[in-house]
């Protein structure tokens, strides 16, 4: 392997540490989405003790399973209660495409559309099927950007596609983070289950535990 | 640097785990999907019979009647712990109050006996006498 390394041109050799640096980096983007991900679920998860507070300190529950089954509940609850505003959201887009459906009289509109009636009139859009590409190690790789399909243009008949992709797009997203906000509370409730009803001696109080007799 | 291996090391981590951690989350937001359109249908119903959709629920409402209870047992034993204290205090200062009635009255019954140990005597016209009579007690008192 090392004498393979070793009689490369040194192209090739910049080109593989360009790689190996690219895929460095994109492991520490992952990383630290990652890691965001994970610190914004540990906080959503406090949701969980703020729903059971009430009912762990008032001794409601003699039974783990009876506790696990009533934070399932309140989760439910808690979800709906937040997941029904991106779901107005949807709605609204929705409807606000049926009358633009309505009023064009077209009941096809394609909505990504890059020419005149979708959300593709706003950006760059490139012919991917026609990228330049070359072949690096038997592999092909892309050499060059592709062509241009289209500019970013506005264009007045694609006002239904500029309402309803952003819209549908803010509320799927919201709707995500709900979905994401309901997984970490579920884990949580488990751990609030597990930690109430723990039969672990390390736990007593002081005073509980046996005293030696003096001898 | 140990920080950013760290984050390298997860960043690895979480590209190998990342079609299970996918899955999980389409398999979830499919059962949430199913989940809220149940829940719309029990809060439409719930809002119907005159109800809130976001209530509390009975547990919740019993949870809340025994930590009110407590909290006003609580109250009430603080309040009875507060008035014994108060009775205790003004016990002891009544009983202070009178032990220093006492002690007075006993040193102005001591006073009054050491003023009859010097019988008032009649003063004579003459002042040199009295100026005689003044220095023998003065004499008398500093011994």
């Amino acid at each position: 392997m090392i004498l393979y390394i070793a009689k490369l041109s040194e192209d090739s050799k910049r080109l593989i540490i360009a790689l190996l640096f690219v895929l460095i980096v994109l492991f520490v983007i992952v990383g630290c989405i990652g890691t965001i991900i994970k610190k914004v679920m540990k906080r959503q998860a406090q949701g969980a003790d703020d729903m059971m507070y009430d009912v762990v300190r008032a001794g409601i529950f003699n039974r783990k399973k009876d506790l696990i089954k009533f934070g399932i509940k309140k989760n439910h609850l808690v979800f709906f209660k937040q997941a029904w505003r991106p779901f107005i959201v949807m709605v609204a887009a929705s409807l606000i495409m049926i009358i633009y459906c309505i009023a064009m009289g077209n009941w096809k509109v394609n909505i990504f559309d890059y020419q005149t009636e979708g959300i593709g009139t706003l950006f760059h859009i490139f012919d991917w099927a026609n990228v330049p590409k070359t072949k690096i190690f038997g592999i092909e790789v892309m050499s060059d950007w592709p062509p241009l399909l289209s500019s970013p243009h506005w264009s007045w008949t694609a006002w239904g596609s500029y309402i309803f992709v952003p819209a549908m797009l803010v509320g799927l997203i919201w709707f995500m983070i709900c979905v994401q906000a309901y997984i970490a509370r579920t884990f949580r409730i488990f751990g609030i289950a597990k930690k109430v009803f723990s039969r672990s001696i390390d736990d007593l109080p002081p005073q509980e535990k046996p005293i030696e007799p003096i001898q | 640097m140990f920080g950013f291996l760290k984050v390298f090391g997860r960043g690895v981590l979480y590209t190998v785990l990342l079609p299970f951690i996918v899955l999980i989350w389409v398999l979830f937001t499919v059962y949430n999907i199913f989940l809220f359109i149940v829940m719309f249908f029990i809060s439409v119903i719930k809002w119907l019979k005159g109800g809130s959709p976001f209530a509390d629920t009975k547990e919740d409402v019993q949870a809340k009647k025994l930590l009110l209870e407590r909290q006003n047992q609580a109250a009430t034993t603080e309040q009875t712990e507060q008035n014994k204290d108060a009775l205790i205090a003004a016990l002891a200062s009544a009983v202070i109050q009178s032990t220093n009635q006492q002690n007075q009255s006993t040193e102005q019954a001591q006073n009054v006996q050491t003023y009859d140990a010097y019988p008032a005597q009649e003063i004579e016209s003459s002042e040199p006498n009295q100026i005689e009579h003044f220095e023998n007690n003065e004499g008398e008192e500093n011994q």
